[in-house]
């Protein structure tokens, strides 16, 4: 398999191969791709697809029964989560909520101990100042707002310096307007870290809207993983077709009471 | 999660220490089976009569007891009774002291002598199946009450509104809407109170008479004749409504709805309702506080009912007899075994509750399966597999039985706890190089320290009490208090034993009174005056 990694300097994270099964299902079924540097790569699918599963093996919380992970070209199938430069954000976050948001930052330079508490505390006071959570740094997460305690664990994350950020579905608990305002954050965040992003979802209009690619899957296999708009003009197969159409559809019905005679009919 | 080799052999560990605490013990009480003539037990008609009453008194004394129970339930949660916060107390008085003393208390009361049967011209005859019945009620229905007021406290007003809206009579309501949503709760708390009567001793051999159940038959058995062969026959007997009763609290239990935000009920103004409420709580009020107010007098009085001096003689007799050597053994077996239970169950429900996989479940079904064993079958069971090795007759093995005998209540109170908590701490910690054990450290026991508290307590207050598996188990050296009461009531000294039942209430009352308020403390200081000193910490650096 290490011969398919002629490795470009551009290539963050190579997945190849990667196969999962718990019991005698198959999650994951000889999965392969490569993100860029400084990429945003979302992961698309319904719920059951295999997408967080994918997420959990690319950082090392659970190991992938063949295949292998190369990152900047070197081989991390099999090292330790916290030694494989990334952070991940979690649907619900697990922020620490016995510790002030302040200290959920720097908990864990506080914990591997290399860092004096001194630097620790200014680099958590200057991540918070970046996330725009520096009047907050004093209150528990559960006193902020969806939004911010979402900040709140990337923050946490960035601490460690990670250049990949994975994200599972973090916004699924949100309503719409925070929705779209993090949206915006996050690629500002992006940008300013110059992190490499994977983000799963099951939300296409989120992934469409903030992918430089989207990969498609289903039943633990890519089905389609491509710039946004070749999803929707070239879909791979039927199932892309249908998933990508359905919410369309979904779209245009909800505009046609309007459509018809210019104002709601109903 | 990659799970270490760390964490599977400290699971099999505990795995073991199930195995030696609980599962060994019980298997020898079964293999002594073999030595002993099972049908000859069993067809003989006073074993036959002591299997009826037991079932009589245990199906009456608990439909009672849940009346009542869901009474007072009714009363704290959907009246505007004053005072719920006082009167839930006063309802709870009765778990602080032992069966026993209940049953004292009503014989000192209704008796032969009894300070109400002279004063109201009945003719006292307390003892026997009403006796038994009576006293069973008295420490069984706070467990009731527990149980329903919290179903109804956390039941959501929604559908009684839109009821109300449609015009749906308050009876159709109760039918439609109330029955079936109290009826899983109900059946819980049915079998846990009828499981509770019929394996306790203390109230029948005190106001039993000629009313014999099997706990008190196979008590003198064991006790009294060293008959090992039958009380595990009898033991075997008890054992298997217990497990009835946890075969079905297993099927009915609710996981509960705890992410959904409920509507809570307002409450109108209805006089009539209230009142009622005052009067079953004051009838009830009076039910509990009058054996403990008996316990008063006979305490301070010389010698009821032909003296009626104010003495402090009966306390002076009871330390005489080393009450105070006993009472130390008590608070020292209490607080082994709160402290050793709370870390125990908290390890154990740590992988029960925040790891999968085989182990944990059989972990999970080894620590609930403690609730089905009556104290009298493990106390006896520890008998049979530990005699000869140094555990017994130490304090060590009053220990280990009473905290395997109350392993499960606090076990699931932690289990539940720590299974609320973000399933992916752990996670976010292996990313951050942030170790299990510091997670557990900094993270899960912070968050579970008001349970901690509780579980403290729960173990404190029902070792203190005990008198079922440490009655086989304690010898002159190591007894606790709580079994100076048969012991002082075989000796007709009821005025040392109303003494002893009232300092177990005076030392459960103040180790709940402290723990209380030592949860008011944490409440307190995690709701965010922390947060507050590190803020300013953090303007100055």
């Amino acid at each position: 398999m290490a011969v398919l990694i002629a490795a470009s300097m551009m290539d963050k994270l190579v997945v190849t191969g990667v196969s999962k099964r718990f019991g005698s299902d198959t999650v994951l079924r000889d999965i392969s791709f490569t993100v860029l540097d400084g990429e945003f790569l979302s992961i698309l699918g319904a719920s059951g697809c295999g997408k967080t599963t994918l997420l959990r093996i690319i950082i090392g919380l659970e190991s992938q029964d063949v295949g292998s992970i190369h990152k900047d070209g070197s081989d991390i199938s099999h090292t330790h989560p916290s030694k494989r430069g990334m952070g991940i954000v979690f649907q619900n976050y697990a922020l620490f909520e016995n510790m002030t948001v302040l200290r959920n930052v720097e908990y864990a330079l506080l914990r591997g101990g290399s860092v004096d508490r001194k630097k620790a505390r200014a680099r958590a006071l200057e991540l918070l100042e970046r996330v725009g959570l520096s009047d907050q740094q004093a209150k528990r997460p559960q006193a902020l707002s969806g939004g911010q305690q979402q900040r709140v664990a990337i923050a946490r994350t960035l601490v460690m310096n990670p250049d990949i950020i994975l994200l599972d579905e973090p916004m699924s608990a949100l309503d719409v307007d925070t929705r779209l305002s993090l949206r915006s954050e996050l690629k500002a965040i992006q940008r300013e870290f110059g992190t490499t992003l994977i983000y799963v979802t099951h939300d296409q209009e989120e992934a469409f809207a903030l992918s430089d690619h989207v990969m498609v899957m289903h039943q633990g296999v890519i089905q389609q993983l491509d710039v946004p708009s070749a999803l929707i003009d070239q879909p791979a197969n039927d199932y892309v077709r249908r998933f990508v159409a359905r919410n369309i559809q979904l779209k245009i019905d909800s505009l046609l009471p309007y459509a018809r005679d210019g104002h709601r009919s109903i | 999660m990659r799970r270490g080799p760390l964490l599977a052999s400290t699971k099999l560990v505990c795995l073991v220490f199930f195995l030696v605490a609980v599962v060994l013990p019980l298997a020898r009480m079964l293999i002594h089976l073999s030595d002993t003539d099972v049908a000859a037990i069993i067809t003989a008609p006073r074993f036959a009569q002591a299997l009826t009453n037991s079932l009589l008194v245990s199906v009456s004394a608990a439909l009672i007891s849940l009346a009542i129970a869901s009474i007072l339930a009714w009363a704290v949660t959907r009246t505007n009774l004053p005072g719920k916060r006082l009167w839930s107390i006063l309802f709870t008085l009765p778990m602080l002291i032992p069966s026993i003393s209940h049953g004292m208390g009503l014989v000192v009361l209704f008796g032969a002598n009894g300070f109400l049967t002279r004063l109201l011209g009945i003719d006292g005859s307390i003892y026997g199946f009403w006796g038994i019945v009576t006293g069973s009620v008295l420490y069984s229905f706070p467990v009731g009450f527990l149980m329903i007021s919290d179903v109804l406290r956390y039941e959501d007003a929604t559908p009684y509104e839109a009821a109300d809206v449609l015009g749906i009579s308050r009876l159709r309501q109760f039918a439609a809407i109330t029955v079936p949503y109290m009826r899983k709760p109900m059946i819980a708390a049915i079998f846990t109170v009828f499981t509770l009567i019929i394996t306790d001793y203390g109230v029948p051999l005190m106001i039993g008479g000629q009313c014999i159940t099997l706990p008190v038959m196979m008590y003198q058995d064991v006790v009294g004749l060293l008959d090992f062969g039958k009380g595990s026959v009898i033991g075997l007997v008890l054992l298997v409504p217990a497990l009835i009763a946890f075969a079905i609290d297993l099927l009915t239990r609710d996981r509960g709805n705890a992410g959904f935000v409920l509507k809570s009920f307002t409450l109108r103004h209805n006089v009539r309702r209230d009142l009622a409420a005052l009067v079953a709580s004051v009838l009830v009020a009076l039910f509990v506080l009058l054996p403990i107010a008996s316990f008063v007098v006979l305490t301070f009085v010389s010698h009821y009912p032909n003296d009626l001096t104010l003495t402090l003689a009966n306390i002076g007799r009871a330390f005489g007899m080393k009450a105070g050597t006993y009472l130390l053994n008590s608070v020292i077996i209490a607080c082994s075994v709160a402290l050793i239970g709370c870390a125990v169950s908290f390890i154990v429900a740590y992988f029960t509750a925040r790891s999968s996989g085989r182990l944990s479940h059989a972990l999970h079904l080894f620590s609930i399966v403690s609730l089905a064993i009556p104290g009298l079958v493990l106390g006896l069971s520890y008998v049979l597999f530990f005699k000869g090795t140094l555990l017994y007759g130490s304090l060590a093995i009053l220990v280990l039985a009473n905290m395997m005998h109350f392993f499960s209540s606090p076990y699931l109170m932690i289990y539940n706890t720590l299974g609320k908590l973000n399933a992916n701490l752990e996670a976010v910690g292996a990313t951050l190089g942030v170790g299990r054990f510091a997670i557990v450290r900094d993270v899960l026991l912070p968050q579970s320290r008001l349970t901690l508290v509780e579980m403290f307590t729960y173990f404190f207050v029902n070792s203190m009490m005990t008198i079922s598996a440490v009655s086989f188990l304690a010898n002159t050296a190591t007894r606790p208090l709580s079994l100076m009461i048969p012991s002082f009531e075989a000796t007709m000294m009821l005025e040392c034993a109303a003494f002893v039942s009232l300092l177990i209430l005076v030392v459960n009352l103040a180790l709940s009174g402290g723990m209380g308020v030592l949860k008011k403390v944490l409440g307190k200081r995690s709701g965010g005056t922390v947060g507050a000193v590190v803020e300013k910490k953090g303007a100055v650096a």
